[in-house]
């Protein structure tokens, strides 16, 4: 039992790594507050207003709340049991699959049933956590709009304890095929790529979707245009399909309790015993299996020699791309920034549009641009860091430290010059790709965007690299050294943030105020020319800036590099 | 001379004391000089302040007779290191970090292929080169490298901790080879607490404990004595401990 416990609380360790740091940081939990409210905020608004509204729908001329409440809480609860589905299975495949503890693990004294049921109360303990996220705020408002009693709230503790097992039984159907395509992608990079492009843009379509059901709403004040008669009629029909979503919606609401109670009951006991037996087996599988089952590349003779600048290039190029963790949060979200900024793009030009009855399409282009730049440069921040150690055993080439790391410039800024420059084309040529789109961008205006776009990337790109050598941890825990890279990232996403908002208001309100008489301005000439003007010059200030910062003291500062 | 370190004083940052202290190593073409001591006994530290790793407080470091401080460069250019952890970029095949190294000291396409063969043969490393360097068993990185860190042929090869790790097969290979290496002309270095790895090697032995350097050994004259080096460092070291 002792042997339990400790494991046990190392895998939660594992699970929740957030909770077990030796330094509270402040401002990274500051930030995830933040974040983490402003999502479930938008979320839960959306939510309060769809269930507000469908319960008023009628169906066949009869107001039925009770019936459309029950429809609604299927749908949701589908969803919750999908979502929580896919988290719970990569947390159960990367707690099954850990081989960094594998070794020690083999050698201690313990039973491998006693290590198995350790990871298996922390995943159970991780899924229940998550639940707990998704469940209650969605069952809070749902009380809320039906206005129902306290049985309500205690029925809630009951899905509560039922609904995890469900997406605990998903997990366990679908992780075998997901263990094989993740060992098939593991050292298909390319495939990875398209994979993860794929997902990060439909991740955003229904992002943007859900954002564009918000601007409706703005519009018509009112939610009733959601519900056709079609989307009413899924509804009804999907609620005889979803199992065990049905059941479970019919244990909240109180409706056939007895036998909804037991159909749930049932399939939540059957999924915690196959999910124990079938993650069991595998887990016995993994544990002695042969690790080194890594394909050889294609062999090739050697002999051909690069220049050093393309050598540290490629370097750095195989280094993000054969690793998912930096191929996603780099290439895919610069190839997928385009998409982003073209939806963002026609968000905002509606809600400008409707508010002050504009188009202000270089103002909007400038600052959609700049802010999704900082979100794709926000890898350059980990520049020196990714390397680890061997940004020390780099300190032995006979190579400057201004030459090394401009390579890293070169790079980010290549990629980061892609991703600008076709999202402004995407934007230019929108009307032509896209039939319903309304952006006429003027070619002139075009260009602009592209130039100070990219200005402002490689000012980005600099301070970033920079920040990150000032304060690198190459060489400790990657908890550390976690810790010490969401430092450096909220330092220049802070700093790229409050500089894109300043270029990007200046720049609407010279755009406003240009077309201004100016009696009602109180004399003030403001020319066009100036939203031009200003922006540009804030932008070559910032890169002159940019640039100071990064080569002073460069050499010292890379020669102090030593932890 | 291929290597001088002259009265070098390294501190750590936010310690009081230092943890190498008038560290004075001399190594001459065509000899294997190694550096032996405890765990935390400075060898590491001297080794890396020596690489340019480590900045350093006091003291000169010349490499084939450039000065670390004002020609580092071309200091760097002359020696080929093999740190004691890993530091290999992981996501490339040991063929890819090979010929990075080669094009970072800019060797030419003639000379990499023959010397890629020569290590390859000799460190037994066959098709698995064509792997993940993340794939590798301990062994199979140290070999890696070590290739990549005499694909330029350096005049200086620098080496922490070389043995630990590898098998005794290839273990005789790179002692075979850190013969041939120096009876060209060059120097090996390297630190160790492999009290016979260092007997049968090396030419001369500096032993360091608690950052000093306590004896410079000639081991020709040494192994004249008929006495052993594990008992003579021992006694040494602890007469310092005793102290």
């Amino acid at each position: 039992m002792r042997n339990f416990r400790t494991l046990f609380k190392y895998e939660r360790r594992m699970l929740f790594p957030g909770s077990h740091g030796k330094r509270f940081d402040l401002l990274g939990a500051l930030t995830s507050l933040i974040f983490t409210l402003a999502i479930a905020g938008i979320f839960g608004l959306l939510i309060y207003y769809i269930a507000d509204g469908y319960l008023e729908v009628k169906v066949d001329r009869v107001l039925d709340p009770m019936t459309r409440a029950h429809e609604l809480l299927n749908a949701v609860y589908t969803i919750i049991v999908v979502a929580l589905g896919i988290m719970c299975l990569e947390k159960m495949r990367s707690t099954l699959t850990r081989t960094s503890d594998t070794p020690i693990f083999l050698r201690l004294p313990v039973k491998n049933g006693t290590i198995f049921r350790a990871k298996f109360t922390a995943l159970l303990l991780w899924t229940y956590v998550a639940a707990f996220l998704l469940i209650i705020p969605v069952n809070l408002i749902f009380y809320f709009v039906l206005g129902v009693g306290g049985d309500f709230l205690l029925r809630t503790l009951l899905v509560y304890l039922l609904l995890p097992m469900v997406s605990f039984l998903m997990a366990t159907i679908l992780i075998l095929p997901y263990m094989v395509i993740i060992k098939f992608l593991s050292t298909r990079y390319f495939l990875s790529f398209v994979a993860l492009s794929v997902l990060v843009v439909g991740a955003f379509f229904v992002y943007s979707e859900i954002l564009g059901v918000l601007r409706q709403l703005f519009e018509n004040t009112s939610i009733q245009f959601l519900f056709s008669n079609e989307f009413v009629d899924f509804l009804i029909k999907a609620k005889l399909y979803t199992y065990p979503a049905n059941s479970l919606a019919s244990v909240q609401m109180g409706i056939d309790m007895q036998r909804s109670l037991i159909i749930t009951v049932s399939i939540a006991v059957v999924a915690l015993l196959a999910t124990f037996f079938i993650t069991g087996g595998l887990y016995r599988l993994v544990l002695y299996r042969n690790r080194d089952g890594r394909k050889s590349r294609k062999k090739r003779s050697f002999g051909f020699q690069r220049k050093v600048t393309a050598s540290l290039l490629r370097k750095e190029f195989i280094t993000v791309y054969r690793e998912p963790k930096y191929l996603f949060s780099y290439f895919t979200i610069a190839f997928a920034m385009p998409f982003m900024i073209y939806c963002s793009y026609t968000l905002f030009e509606t809600l400008v549009l409707n508010a002050l009855g504009l188009k202000l399409e270089f103002a909007l282009s400038l600052i959609v641009v700049l802010v999704f730049s900082i979100l794709t440069n926000t890898f350059c921040a980990t520049n020196i860091t990714r390397d680890g150690k061997s940004a020390l055993k780099a300190k032995s080439f006979p190579i400057k430290a201004s030459k090394l790391l401009f390579s890293k410039v070169l790079f980010c800024s290549i990629i980061s010059s892609l991703s600008v420059i076709a999202s402004v084309l995407l934007l230019y040529f929108s009307s032509a790709i896209f039939p319903d789109s309304t952006i006429a961008i003027q070619p002139v205006d075009a260009v602009i965007v592209c130039a100070i776009g990219l200005v402002f990337s490689f000012s980005q790109i600099l301070i970033a690299t920079r920040t990150d050598l000032n304060c690198a941890v190459v060489d400790a825990s990657p908890e550390e050294v976690a810790r010490a890279s969401d430092r450096t990232i909220a330092k220049v996403v802070s700093v790229g943030l409050v500089l894109a908002v300043v270029i990007g208001l200046l720049t609407f309100f010279i755009s406003v105020f240009s077309g201004v008489n100016p009696d009602f301005i109180g004399g003030i000439v403001i020319e066009e020319m100036y939203a031009y003007i200003f922006p540009a010059v804030i932008a070559l200030l910032y890169f002159a800036l940019a640039n100071v910062y990064y080569y002073v003291g460069i050499e010292k500062a890379f020669a102090k590099l030593t932890k | 001379m291929l290597l001088e370190v002259n009265n070098l004083y390294k501190k750590y940052h936010k310690r009081a004391n230092y943890a190498i202290e008038d560290i004075n190593i001399v190594g001459r073409p065509g000899e294997i000089v190694g550096v032996l001591g405890h765990n935390g006994a400075g060898k590491s530290t001297t080794i890396k302040c020596i690489t340019g790793m480590h900045p350093y407080e006091q003291g000169t470091i010349s490499i084939a007779g450039h000065d670390m401080m004002t020609d580092a460069i071309a200091a760097k250019q002359n020696f080929g290191y093999v740190s004691d952890e890993y530091t290999l970029f992981e996501k490339m095949t040991g063929y890819e970090f090979v010929n990075f190294m080669a094009d970072i000291y800019q060797v030419k396409s003639s000379d990499r292929k023959a010397r890629i063969q020569k290590f390859q043969e000799m460190l037994a490393l066959g098709d698995s080169i064509y792997k993940p360097i993340s794939s590798y068993s301990h062994g199979m990185k140290q070999k890696v490298s070590f290739m990549g860190a005499l694909i330029h042929n350096p005049k200086v090869f620098i080496l922490d901790e070389p043995m630990v790790g590898l098998d005794p097969h290839t273990a005789n290979q790179v002692r075979r080879f850190f013969y041939e290496h120096s009876r060209s002309g060059n120097l090996v270095i390297f630190s160790s607490h492999n009290l016979d790895t260092v007997e049968k090697v090396c030419d001369r032995v500096y032993i360091i404990d608690q950052g000093k350097i306590l004896q410079e050994i000639d081991m020709a004259a040494f192994k004249r004595t008929g006495c052993s080096l594990e008992n003579y460092f021992l006694l040494i070291t602890q007469r310092v401990a005793k102290v």
